[in-house]
């Protein structure tokens, strides 16, 4: 792969490169997380070079999903002009699922991401965030895993952008020895052409990604094994949902639960007091609001295929359910099944979206 | 008014819930929705009970409110009115926002009676679920003491926590009694019948509760003007408002655990505000160099206030609600409280007064129309 090298910060990198595209006109504006008033960081799109100074594109946290929110610039329309788009990798596949599911549209956009060492979770303060990053690059680095990260990402691995045009190498490298950038497609290094960088030719390095991927492996599977779903029968999953206190907030940050009004909050759900009734008869005792468990396999059911492990979902649920973990964990098996990978193929069609004669047979009987 | 002296048995709970039974046996109800701690022990959800075996696990008044009532009434009967003749044993802030949804025919009230307890105010949800013991043990000492620190900040400000202004038909004093025990008030005409009927004569002097209610509301009241006077400076004007709410991450569950908000789809959620053209994100971000993602996160709060500020209860449900503690309860308990005086209306406290908004005067807010000429 083309690539270049220098002796800056990964984000004053990211910062040359896209006051490179935006001076020469290569693209029209920039996307990327930026550190705003009031001491806070928040996606942002900008069109102002001077507000370059303000970008944060690498600083561990992710206020929201940015797939989410490449859906909502494009969900009736492409972008017209190019837009520079700087994300993390589960991010990038959120939205490729997000295309795939018609609700966002990736012409002209240019994606640059780099090997992830996670995020820390977004209630974390500011500060602590800021205080923490030498060590969040040390372990970065060797992929020692740093328990303060949201739990997702310390069993991610899925940490490398396969599909961005650009890769910064940040993840099993020493980012204070300067920053490596790969131009991974050849739009990638048809929009670098002219940077005044020593380019030459580079590959991933893939013994350290293999490292950093065999240590996030084995806690995955620790902590996968620790959570005991196989056990969980209804009775666990009354034990472990039934704290929900369905807000649906899991749901309305996940970045492929996309329906703009949820079955379970439509009129088709509301049970009339008859029903409530005719239940309460049965049953002697009824909770109040019902189907806390039945909302969660519906989720489950909707988005296992399509479920990227950001870990969005269990930061936000105000009863502290392991949401994220539970969900990636049910998604992985559902995912092997159909040997499908969300986010990592344009092409591949999402198994619930398409109709096989064979299929499953192993289930069928 | 007079009430009932009722001995504590061991403990709070325990006392209401004997009463609770004897309730649903002698037949003065069919069932009652009360809320009852979770399976797994570290949280409560409202259970709705016709049998009185089933009462055994329930707590009448929980250290944590991780469901507003009106929310889970409002489930029940937002379809129509119950033909079971129902008793919801619920705080009296959740009492006021079930009147109020009412009024916003989310609730139909025939056959519905309430019964209130004097509240000291919930612990956050977040921090009891991560210690359920020690916060158990944590709010035995708030229902003795009635101490707030680790407190909801708008239960500490509350002025509505006993009986006063709230529709409920039986009313349970838990302070100014001697040995804890406990006072049970009818405030209805229903109630003095339901409590005969269960042989319960009110005819204790309630003078000694009444008193003490007053101190206490007397010393809310003071902490509610301290907070709102902090709170004064703090919002002020756009810049201070942005701050306030800089850590609000556009996730809405402010809104989505709040009882008023009842739109089942937000315009902030719906088409016309999330199929949006790129090009007019575009022609905002070059207005300003730049524009945040999501957008609007201010605009989302202005618009829910100006919706239901009249109607809040300052339950404080939305502050516990939201992941990033924005202190989004007390900003809008402190906005609520202006709106309300400037309307004269106390949202909860009369069935039959319709919300300012839903109402047209001509002769209505004029020191407004001529203010700025």
């Amino acid at each position: 792969m083309k690539s270049f090298k220098t002796h800056k910060s990964p984000d004053d990198t990211i910062r040359d490169m896209l006051l490179f595209l935006l001076e020469n006109k290569k693209v029209s504006s920039i996307f990327a997380l930026s550190k705003v008033h009031n001491n806070n960081y928040a996606y942002t799109l900008i069109t102002d070079k001077e507000l370059l100074k303000n970008i944060t594109p690498t600083f561990p946290l992710m206020p929201a999903n940015a797939g989410k929110m490449i859906s909502r610039l494009t969900m009736i329309e492409a972008v017209k002009s190019p837009v520079a788009v700087v994300l993390r990798p589960c991010e990038l596949r959120a939205l490729f699922e997000l295309v795939k599911l018609e609700q966002a549209k990736l012409d002209n956009l240019l994606f640059i991401s780099f090997t992830c060492g996670g995020v820390f979770p977004i209630k974390t303060k500011k500060d602590s965030v800021e205080n923490a990053l030498k060590n969040y690059w040390t372990n970065a680095k060797t992929g020692e895993d740093l328990q303060e990260l949201r739990e997702c990402c310390r069993i991610c691995e899925n940490f490398v952008p396969d599909n961005a045009d650009i890769i910064l190498q940040l993840a099993g490298k020493d980012i204070d020895n300067g920053t490596s950038v790969l131009m991974k497609t050849e739009k990638g290094a048809g929009f670098l052409n002219g940077m005044s960088e020593q380019f030459s030719e580079e590959s991933l390095e893939s013994t350290a990604l293999d490292t950093i991927g065999e240590i996030r492996k084995e806690k995955k599977q620790k902590i996968f094994a620790d959570l005991k779903t196989e056990d969980f029968g209804i009775e666990g999953l009354v034990n472990i949902f039934g704290r929900c206190i369905n807000c649906h907030a899991c749901s309305k940050v996940c970045p492929v639960c996309y329906c703009k009004l949820c079955y379970f909050e439509s009129a088709d759900n509301d049970a009339g007091p008859s029903i409530f009734e005719i239940e309460l008869k049965k049953r002697s005792a009824l909770r109040i609001p019902a189907d806390t468990v039945l909302y969660h396999l519906g989720r489950m059911t909707h988005i296992g295929f399509t479920c990227v492990g950001c870990g969005m979902c269990s930061d936000v649920c105000p009863t502290n359910i392991p949401i994220a973990t539970i969900f990636t964990k049910v998604s992985e098996r559902v995912q092997k099944a159909f040997e499908y990978i969300p986010g990592k193929d344009l092409e591949e069609k999402v198994p619930v979206s398409v109709f096989e004669m064979k299929e499953l047979e192993d289930v069928e009987d | 008014m007079k009430g009932s002296t009722i001995p504590l048995k061991d403990n709070l709970n325990n006392t209401i819930k004997k009463i609770l039974k004897t309730l649903l046996e002698k037949e003065c109800f069919d069932a009652i929705l009360v809320p009852s701690r979770v399976p797994s022990g570290e949280s409560f959800t409202y259970l709705l009970i016709n049998n009185k075996d089933f009462l055994e696990s329930c707590t009448p008044l929980p250290p944590i409110m991780p469901v507003q009532g009106a929310r889970a009434l409002q489930n029940f009967t937002r379809r129509g009115k119950t033909n079971l003749k129902v008793l919801c044993v619920m705080r009296p802030c959740e009492i006021r926002a079930s009147i109020e949804l009412s009024k916003l025919r989310q609730i139909e009230l025939e056959n519905i009676s309430f019964m209130s307890i004097d509240c000291p105010g919930v612990l956050v949800t977040r921090d009891y679920i991560d210690k359920p013991k020690e916060s158990d043990t944590l709010y035995e000492e708030v229902i003795i003491q009635w101490k707030g620190e680790h407190l909801r900040p708008t239960c500490n400000a509350c002025v509505h926590f006993s009986y006063k202004d709230i529709l409920s038909d039986i009313h349970i004093g838990v302070v100014g009694q001697k040995n804890h025990n406990i006072l049970l008030v009818p405030l209805s005409e229903k109630a003095k019948a339901v409590l005969g009927k269960i042989d319960i004569q009110c005819s204790d002097d309630i003078s000694s509760w009444q008193t003490k209610i007053n101190e206490i509301s007397q010393k809310k009241m003071n902490q509610r003007n301290t907070l709102f006077s902090e709170l004064q400076g703090k919002s002020a004007g756009a810049e201070n408002l942005d701050k306030l709410f800089s850590e609000c991450i556009n996730c809405h569950n402010c809104m989505r655990v709040c009882p008023i908000c009842c739109c089942r789809q937000c315009f902030f959620e719906s088409s016309d505000e999330v199929r949006i053209e790129s090009e007019d994100y575009f022609i905002k971000a070059q207005n300003k160099g730049g524009i945040k993602f999501p957008t609007d996160m201010l605009l989302f709060h202005l618009g829910r206030m100006s919706h239901m500020s009249l109607s809040c209860i300052n339950c404080g449900i939305c502050e516990d609600g939201c992941p990033m503690d924005v202190p989004v309860a007390q900003v809008f308990s402190f906005i609520g409280d202006a709106v309300q005086k400037m309307f004269d209306y106390v949202p909860g406290k009369d069935r039959n007064e319709p919300i300012p908004i839903l109402t047209f005067k001509e002769d209505e807010l004029r020191e407004y129309e001529d203010s700025k000429g």
